[in-house]
């Protein structure tokens, strides 16, 4: 039975929003995942330890099934260890095989946390796992399923062969550890997190229909749009090689196909900057392209287009979804109801703050009456 | 107090640091703090002039009532609270130059909106 565009694209938003659930601010970077894992794009993570990003990635993995590999790397790590051990049995034959069972050739999403410790052994390998979805070692050659790799660092090689190997993730997301104010729902959710551990709600089948309907997208419109923002990059000093200019196209594709568009339009250059190398490097570019971005949204990735864009629709719809959620579940116990109506204050906050009144959205300001109505119940 | 100045959009807007209510609003915004718990008290500086009270705080920490108008400092010029969602169309070092001119009696911090100018220096633990 073939698969909706639609529904799978509804799955998979069902998906992140579970993943994100059991996590704090980390909801941008389980939507870069989707994005990621829908245009065939690796993402990497850099972050100081204990920001969640192995936790952010597994709650993914879990939520959209298929099978998952992680591991840690360090600088002792063998190929082995990630790719399987060599078949022995083989080897008495006088063949080198890998035995890949379980092993990262077979894994539809992985996750590398310390990356860039890896061996040149390992890296080269990885190299073609990366680029080529093949695994080639001795005399084995196989096709890899790999849908997406995560590579997790604390920070970004500055050598000049790993910032190569680095190159291949084209989406950079960098983090932050959880705000002083949000501690408090840090330790509950932490506490809690195993009871809401996120069961599958889409597949691998939806991600290879969101695949597909993402390389049929139309970008010839949109193209003139890009090129003019590559060039505004570069006035600026910002560096972006040719391979990711070109790879972006396919980032821009699923931000499409994501928001339900066939065509991309301006609304879905955000992931642009999700491909700028470094992090000062993406704030120049906010600063440099921000008439553009101030076009850009999408409805199922509210958090990670805000994030890139900075933008007042990205942030008008972010703020409207989370509000949306917030209302449709009052609770009804009175201390719950009073923590409950704590959030909505809050979300008031970032309304007004955010928004001048004469620029405020006509739905967020009819959110913005319903959020007064019960803060004053 | 009026002052012949231009603004415009800011865009992302800053976070805020602190907020301010005007007029009938300090009234609403004075009834939202008795309802406050020590907890969030805590972390919240206030100032009150004749038509306005105001607070400081981590952005987080900063109650809503209605009416209050959300300030942060200018990132190039911290002595200076603007709205978060708008900025003068002037360098703000020069604004606030010209503010301490105008109004030297003022100390720094300032706060500045499109109709008034106040002090923040006198914020102090609720």
């Amino acid at each position: 039975m073939e698969i909706t565009r639609t529904e799978a694209a509804a799955r998979l938003r069902a998906a992140v929003e579970s993943a994100a659930s059991g996590l704090i601010e980390r909801e941008a970077v389980a939507e870069a995942i989707a994005l990621c894992a829908v245009a065939g794009e690796h993402l990497l993570l850099i972050g100081p330890p204990g920001t969640a990003k192995s936790e952010a990635a597994r709650r993914m993995a879990k939520t959209l099934g298929g099978s998952y590999f992680e591991y840690l790397l360090g600088r002792f790590t063998e190929p082995s260890e990630l790719f399987g051990p060599i078949d022995l049995r083989r080897l008495r034959e006088g063949i080198v095989e890998t035995e890949t069972s379980g092993m990262l050739p077979e894994a539809d999403l992985a996750f590398l946390d310390e990356i860039f410790l890896g061996s040149t052994a390992i890296l080269n390998t990885l190299l073609a796992i990366l680029n080529e979805r093949t695994f080639r070692r001795g005399s084995t050659q196989l096709a890899v399923p790999l849908r997406l790799c995560i590579g997790a660092s604390n920070a970004l090689p500055d050598e000049g062969a790993l910032a190569a190997f680095a190159d291949r993730f084209l989406v950079r997301l960098f983090l932050d550890p959880v705000a002083d104010a949000l501690l408090e729902d840090l330790l509950e959710q932490g506490w809690n997190r195993q009871s809401l551990a996120p069961e599958p709600l889409a597949t691998l089948a939806d991600l290879d229909s969101l695949s597909a309907a993402c390389a049929r997208v139309e970008l010839a419109s949109i193209r003139p749009t890009l090129a003019q923002a590559l060039r505004m990059l570069r006035q600026a000093g910002v560096t972006l090689s040719d391979r990711r200019a070109v790879r972006t196209q396919r980032l821009i594709a699923a931000a499409a196909t994501l928001a339900g568009r066939t065509e991309a339009t301006p609304a879905d250059l955000w992931p642009l900057i999700y491909a700028v190398p470094t992090r000062d490097e993406q704030a120049l570019a906010r600063e440099a392209l921000r008439p553009l971005l101030a076009a850009t949204e999408n409805a199922a990735l509210p958090h990670a287009a805000e994030e890139a864009s900075l933008g007042p629709l990205a942030r008008a719809q972010r703020l409207s979804g989370g509000i949306k959620k917030l209302l449709a579940a009052p609770p009804d116990t009175p201390d719950a109801l009073a923590a409950w109506k704590l959030r909505l204050e809050g979300a008031l906050r970032e309304i007004d703050a955010g928004f001048a009144p004469e620029r405020l959205p006509t739905d967020l300001a009819q959110l913005r009456q319903k959020l007064i109505e019960w803060v004053r119940v | 107090m009026s002052l012949a100045l231009e603004w415009e959009d800011r865009e992302p807007p800053l976070a805020p640091a602190g907020l301010v209510a005007l007029g009938p609003d300090a009234a609403l915004l004075a009834e939202r703090l008795a309802r406050l718990d020590v907890s969030v008290m805590q972390h919240l500086q206030g100032t009150r002039g004749e038509t306005l009270l105001a607070l400081l705080g981590p952005h987080d920490w900063l109650p809503w009532s209605p009416g209050v108008i959300y300030l942060a400092p200018d990132p190039t010029t911290p002595a200076l609270f603007l709205p978060t969602t708008k900025r003068p169309t002037l360098p703000p070092a020069l604004v606030l130059a010209a503010l301490t001119r105008r109004f030297p009696e003022l100390r720094l911090p300032l706060a500045l909106l499109p109709d008034c100018c106040f002090s923040l220096a006198e914020a102090a633990a609720l």
